[in-house]
C-alpha cells in the first residue's frame, strides 16, 4: 500500500474539513479547530495546510457566494476528495490495527 | 468606528499575495477582523490583522501560479502586429510592390550617391600628411598647375625648413618593352625619391625610402607588375621606357585608390631624366608637379608672403612682376576648377553638394509616396483601427503599430536596396569615373550613415501616416465608409503629390539642359572641320610619310602640324609695340603646314592663308585670328593685314586673318590664335579620309607607318572623338544626371500610380452610379486626370523658376553655354503630362470600364 504522507496538523485539517462538511472554508476552520482542539491556530498556517492538500489531491475547492462580512469577498468552500477519504481511513485503519495489537498490559493505565 | 482593517497591511497583502490567493484569503481575514472589532474592540484587531497578514508571508503564498484569465505579454501582441503587417502586405500587392521597390530604388540611389561623394570628399585624404601637403603652383597669364622644373632645386635652398620636396612629371604615354613584347602604356610619371614620403601608397615589395633614388629605376602598380610578369617575382627585372631607357624594377605598390588626384600606371625615377631637363628657366616649356611638405606649424600663408622675393632672387625682378606661385592645398586640388589642365579633371564642390542634394530629393519623393499610400490606405484599416481603440489600444501603441510595419517595409526595401547597389558598384567607374568597392560598404562610419539614412526614413515616412492613423475616433472608425468622405490628411496628401510633381519636372529641366549642352558641346559648329578626321603622332621620316599617304586612295587630304585646333598645345605671349599694345597677353601659336586651313575648312576673312616656306626663308609671316586682332583694337579684319606684331619674340607680319575657331574646349572663351608655318614642328599628323573603305586606309596608313617606325605603335585618335573626350567630365555628370533623374522620375510615377488605384478602388462604388446615371468611361477617366492636371500645373508654377535658376548657375560654369529657352520648359511639361497621362489613364480607364452591375451589387 502506497503510503501517503500527512502531517499530523494536515490530518486534524482535513478532519476538521470532513466535520465541517458544506461550509468549510479558512475562518470556519479555523475556529473548529480552536473549538475543538483548544489550541490556538493561526489563520495563514490553516491556509498554508488546506493549500497543500489540495495540491495532494486530498482537498477540492470551489469558489462560493461573497458575503458583506467579508467586504464583498467570496470563500473558497473545501470539501475532501475520495484520495483524501481513504487516506483518512487509511489513518484510521492503521491506528485501529495498532490499538487492537497493544496487549492490555501495554500502556500504564493512568490511576485514580 | 472605521471598521476598516489597517490599510498598511492590505497594501501589503494585494502586493505580495498571489493573485489566485488573494481574494479568500483576503475575505477570510476581513471577516475574522470584523469579528474580532466586535469582541475585542477596533485597536485589537487591527493589531490581529496586521500581524495575521505578516504570516502570510510565506513563499507558498508569494508563489504566482500561472495565471488562469489570458493577460497578454508584450510579445504576444509583436506577434499580433507582425501578423497583421503580413497579412497586410500580402493582400495589398501591389500597394507594397510600389512602396517597397519606390523605396528600395531611392534607397539604393542615395546609398550610391551617399558614396560617390563620400569618395569625392575623401580625395587625397588617405595620405598622412594630407593637411601640411601643398602643391606649388604658378600664376603667370593664367592659372597652371605645373612649374618649372628650376623651382624644386631652388626652393630646397631657399626654405630648408619644408619637410619633403618633390617633384613629379607627370607623362601621358609611353611604350613599354618587356623582353621581346611591347606596350603602350597611358599615364606614368617621372618622380624623385621624396615622392614615396609625401604619398602614403601601399608598397608591396621594395623600399619606399630607396626605390625611386637611383636613375633608372621603375616602380610599377600591381596590375602593371602582373601584366609585364605575370606571377613571377618582377623586383629586379628589365624593362625598355620609349625605345631609350632600361629601367630596373625597384619596388611594386599596390593600384592607386580612387580618391586621389594622381594617376599613373608606373613611376620612373626622376634622377633617369634629370640631366635633359632644363633646370635654370622660370618659363619653360618643360615643368612639372612640385609638392611640398610644411613642417607642422608653419602657415601656407606665411611661405606664400616670401615668394615674389624667393623669385627676385632666382630669377630676377622681371619675372617676379609676372609670375606668382602659390601654395594649393593637396586637398583642394580635386576641387579647384582654375586648373583646367592636370591629370585629373577637378570636380567643383558644388557638382558634388548637387549630387547630394539630388540624393535628398529621390529619398524625399520614396518617402512622400510612402506617405500618400499610407494616408489614402489609412481609411482602408480605419476599422481596424478603431477595434483596436475599442479594445483599449493607446495611441502610442497604435503609432508605434504603424512606425513596426514601415520599419518592415523600409526593411525589407534596404535589402533590395543594398543588393541593388552591389550589383551596380561595377558601373560606377564607366558610368560615372568613379571607382567603388563593395568593401567601402562594410566601413563602420559607411554603415552608421546608411543606418542612419534608413533610420530617418523610416521617421519621414511612418509619423505623418502614423499619427493620421493613430488619431482616427474609434466610433467615426467603426461606422464603414464615414471616413470616405472626410479623409483627414488629404490636403496635406494633395500638398504631398504637388510637391512630388514639382520635384520630377525640376529634374525633367535639369536632364534636358544638361542634355542640351551637352549636344551643344559636341555638335555644335566648331568653326572647323572635324569628320573622318585622324590624327597621329609623325613619327620618323616624315617626308616618306607624306609619299605614301599620297600614294593612298583613301586619302582625300593630310596635313603637318604642331596640333590640331582642338588640341591646345603650345601659349606664348604676344604683343604689338606698333599698335600700342605693349603689355604681353598670351596667344595660342600653331605651327602649320599649307593644308591646314584647307583641311579644317578654316574660313579666312581676309588677307592670304599660310603657304609653304622654303628652306632658309626667313620672313616671319603669320595668320592670326579675329580675337586676336581685335584685342589689338582692330575692327575690321582687312585692316590687320600687313600689321605688325610680337610673337613669341619675333617680329612677324600678319598675312591673313582667319574667323574664330574653337581652338581649346567650350569651358574657356576662345583665345587668341596665331598660325605660322614652321616644318621643325610637325610633330602632328592629320589625315582626312574619304568615307568609303575607311577602315582599309586606315590599315593601310597604320602599316605604311609601323614600316617607318617598327620599334612604335601606330596610335591614332579621331578629332570629333578627342572632341567628345574634352567633355568627358560633362558626359559623367550626365550620365548621373539621367541615371539619378530617371530614378526619381520612376519613382515619382510609382507614386501616383499607386495613388489614383487606391483611388480608384475607393470610388468603385462612385464610378458604378456614375456609370449607371450615364456617365461615358471618358468622362469618368477625366473625373479622375482633372485633379492631377491642376496638381500639375501648379507644381510646375513652382518647378519652372527654382529649375531655371538652378540650370542657369550650372550654365555659367562654361565659356560657351545654351540659352535656357520656352522650349524646355514646355517639353519639360509635356514629358510630365505624359507620364501623369499614362499612370493615371491605366488606373482610371480601369476602374471607368469595370461593369457597374458588379461594382453595385455586393452591400
Amino acid at each position: 500500500m502506497r503510503r501517503s504522507y500527512l502531517g499530523e496538523f494536515e490530518e486534524v485539517v482535513l478532519l476538521t474539513v470532513a466535520v465541517l462538511a458544506e461550509g468549510a472554508y479558512g475562518v470556519a476552520i479555523t475556529d473548529e479547530l480552536d473549538r475543538q482542539t483548544g489550541r490556538t491556530v493561526s489563520i495563514s498556517a490553516v491556509h498554508a495546510a488546506l493549500h497543500r492538500l489540495e495540491e495532494k489531491g486530498m482537498l477540492k475547492s470551489h469558489l462560493g457566494d461573497a458575503t458583506a462580512e467579508r467586504g464583498g469577498r467570496r470563500k473558497r468552500l473545501f470539501s475532501v476528495t475520495v484520495l483524501g477519504s481513504r487516506t483518512l481511513h487509511d489513518i484510521r485503519a492503521v491506528r485501529q490495527q495498532l490499538w487492537d495489537s497493544i496487549s492490555p498490559q501495554g500502556l500504564p493505565v493512568v490511576s485514580l | 468606528m472605521k471598521n476598516e482593517p489597517p490599510r498598511w497591511a492590505y497594501r501589503l497583502l494585494s502586493w505580495f499575495c498571489a493573485p489566485h490567493l488573494l481574494e479568500e484569503i483576503q475575505g477570510d481575514l476581513h471577516e475574522r477582523f470584523l469579528r474580532n472589532a466586535r469582541l475585542f474592540g477596533e485597536r485589537e484587531a487591527r493589531w490581529q490583522y496586521g500581524w495575521e497578514v505578516l504570516q502570510f508571508l510565506q513563499p507558498q503564498f508569494l508563489k504566482r501560479k500561472p495565471d488562469y484569465s489570458p493577460k497578454p505579454h508584450a510579445t504576444d501582441m509583436l506577434r499580433n502586429y507582425f501578423k497583421i503587417a503580413y497579412r497586410t502586405i500580402l493582400q495589398q500587392k501591389s500597394y507594397s510592390f510600389i512602396n517597397v521597390t519606390g523605396l528600395a530604388l531611392g534607397l539604393a540611389a542615395c546609398i550610391l550617391i551617399f558614396l560617390v561623394v563620400r569618395n569625392e570628399l575623401s580625395y587625397d585624404a588617405f595620405n598622412r600628411k594630407a593637411d601640411r601637403t601643398y602643391r606649388v603652383t604658378v600664376h603667370g597669364l593664367d592659372y597652371n598647375p605645373s612649374v618649372s622644373f628650376a623651382v624644386a632645386p631652388a626652393f630646397r635652398t631657399d626654405f630648408p625648413e619644408a619637410e619633403q620636396v618633390s617633384q613629379f612629371l607627370y607623362q601621358r604615354e609611353a611604350q613599354i618593352q618587356v623582353g621581346n613584347e611591347k606596350f603602350l602604356e597611358e599615364s606614368f610619371a617621372f618622380a624623385d625619391g621624396s615622392f614615396p614620403q609625401v604619398f602614403d601608397f601601399e608598397w608591396l615589395s621594395g623600399n619606399p625610402k630607396t626605390a625611386l633614388r637611383e636613375p633608372n629605376n621603375i616602380v610599377l602598380t600591381q596590375t602593371m607588375a602582373r601584366k609585364y610578369f605575370g606571377d613571377v617575382d618582377p623586383m629586379g627585372k628589365t624593362v625598355r621606357l620609349d625605345n631609350e631607357k632600361d629601367l630596373r624594377v625597384s619596388g611594386v605598390i599596390r593600384d592607386l585608390p580612387s580618391n586621389t588626384h594622381l594617376n599613373f600606371n608606373f613611376l620612373v625615377s626622376w634622377e633617369t631624366v634629370r640631366k635633359d631637363m632644363n633646370l635654370k628657366n622660370f618659363w619653360s616649356i618643360q615643368g612639372g608637379y612640385l609638392y611640398v611638405v610644411l613642417p607642422e606649424k608653419l602657415q601656407p600663408k606665411r611661405v606664400e608672403a616670401r615668394f615674389p622675393a624667393f623669385i627676385r632672387k632666382n630669377w630676377g625682378q622681371e619675372i617676379a612682376k609676372d609670375a606668382a606661385l602659390l601654395l594649393q592645398p593637396l586637398r583642394e586640388i580635386h576641387f579647384d576648377k582654375r586648373y583646367l589642365t592636370q591629370i585629373t579633371m577637378p570636380r567643383s564642390k558644388e557638382t558634388i553638394y548637387g549630387l547630394a542634394g539630388v540624393a535628398l530629393v529621390i529619398i524625399l519623393t520614396a518617402c512622400i509616396n510612402f506617405v500618400n499610400l499610407a494616408t489614402a490606405q489609412a481609411v482602408r484599416r480605419s476599422k481596424e483601427v478603431g477595434i483596436r481603440k475599442a479594445l483599449g489600444a493607446f495611441r502610442g501603441q497604435l503609432v508605434g503599430q504603424v512606425l513596426g510595419e514601415t520599419t518592415l517595409l523600409v526593411g525589407m526595401a534596404t535589402v533590395l536596396a543594398l543588393l541593388a547597389v552591389l550589383a551596380f558598384l561595377p558601373f560606377t567607374k564607366p558610368l560615372l569615373d568613379i571607382r567603388l568597392d563593395a568593401s567601402q560598404l562594410a566601413e563602420p562610419a559607411v554603415i552608421a550613415i546608411i543606418s542612419g539614412i534608413v533610420l530617418i526614413t523610416i521617421l519621414l515616412a511612418g509619423l505623418y501616416p502614423a499619427f493620421i492613423q493613430s488619431g482616427f475616433q474609434p466610433i467615426k472608425a467603426l461606422k464603414a465608409r464615414a471616413t470616405d468622405t472626410s479623409v483627414s490628411g488629404m490636403t496635406v496628401r494633395k500638398g504631398l503629390v504637388i510637391l512630388q510633381f514639382a520635384i520630377t519636372q525640376v529634374m525633367i529641366i535639369g536632364t534636358l539642359v544638361v542634355a542640351s549642352q551637352m549636344d551643344y558641346f559636341v555638335n555644335q559648329d566648331m568653326g572647323f572641320e572635324k569628320e573622318a578626321i585622324v590624327s597621329f603622332w609623325s613619327g620618323n621620316k616624315a617626308d616618306v610619310m607624306r609619299q605614301k599617304l599620297k600614294g593612298n586612295p583613301g586619302v582625300e587630304q593630310f596635313s603637318f602640324a604642331s596640333a590640331g585646333p582642338a588640341f591646345n598645345f603650345n601659349f606664348t605671349p604676344f604683343s604689338s609695340p606698333e599698335l600700342g599694345m605693349a603689355e604681353d597677353d598670351v596667344t595660342e601659336l600653331k605651327l602649320v603646314d599649307e593644308n591646314y586651313i584647307p583641311m579644317y575648312q578654316l574660313e579666312m576673312t581676309a588677307g592670304e592663308p599660310i603657304t609653304k616656306k622654303v628652306e632658309g626663308d626667313t620672313t616671319n609671316n603669320v595668320v592670326v585670328n579675329q580675337t586676336l586682332i581685335r584685342r589689338l583694337g582692330i575692327q575690321k579684319d582687312a585692316d590687320a593685314v600687313g600689321k605688325r606684331v610680337r610673337v613669341a619674340g619675333a617680329q612677324a607680319i600678319i598675312q591673313g586673318v582667319v574667323r574664330d575657331f574653337q581652338s581649346e574646349s567650350k569651358h574657356k572663351k576662345i583665345r587668341a590664335c596665331v598660325l605660322t608655318y614652321n616644318s621643325r614642328a610637325f610633330w602632328q599628323t592629320s589625315v582626312k579620309l574619304k568615307p568609303q573603305n575607311l577602315r582599309e586606309t586606315l590599315t593601310k596608313i597604320e602599316q605604311d607607318w609601323t614600316e617607318l617606325n617598327p620599334e612604335s605603335i601606330f596610335r591614332y585618335e579621331f578629332v570629333d572623338e578627342h572632341i567628345a573626350k574634352l567633355y568627358m567630365q560633362e558626359e559623367k555628370m550626365y550620365n548621373a544626371f539621367r541615371l539619378f533623374s530617371g530614378i526619381a522620375i520612376i519613382i515619382g510615377a510609382m507614386g501616383l500610380f499607386g495613388l489614383v488605384s487606391l483611388m480608384a478602388v475607393q470610388r468603385t462604388k462612385e464610378v458604378g452610379v456614375r456609370k449607371v446615371l450615364g456617365a461615358s468611361v471618358a468622362s469618368i477617366v477625366l473625373l479622375f486626370s482633372r485633379e492631377f492636371i491642376w496638381l500639375m500645373l501648379i507644381a510646375f508654377v513652382l518647378a519652372a523658376p527654382l529649375a531655371w535658376y538652378g540650370m542657369d548657375l550650372w550654365l555659367r560654369e562654361y565659356a560657351y553655354h545654351i540659352q535656357i529657352g520656352p522650349a524646355i520648359f514646355l517639353a519639360a511639361i509635356l514629358v510630365t503630362f505624359v507620364i501623369a497621362a499614362v499612370t493615371v489613364s491605366y488606373q482610371s480607364i480601369k476602374a471607368a470600364l469595370v461593369d457597374p452591375v458588379k461594382s453595385l451589387r455586393s452591400e
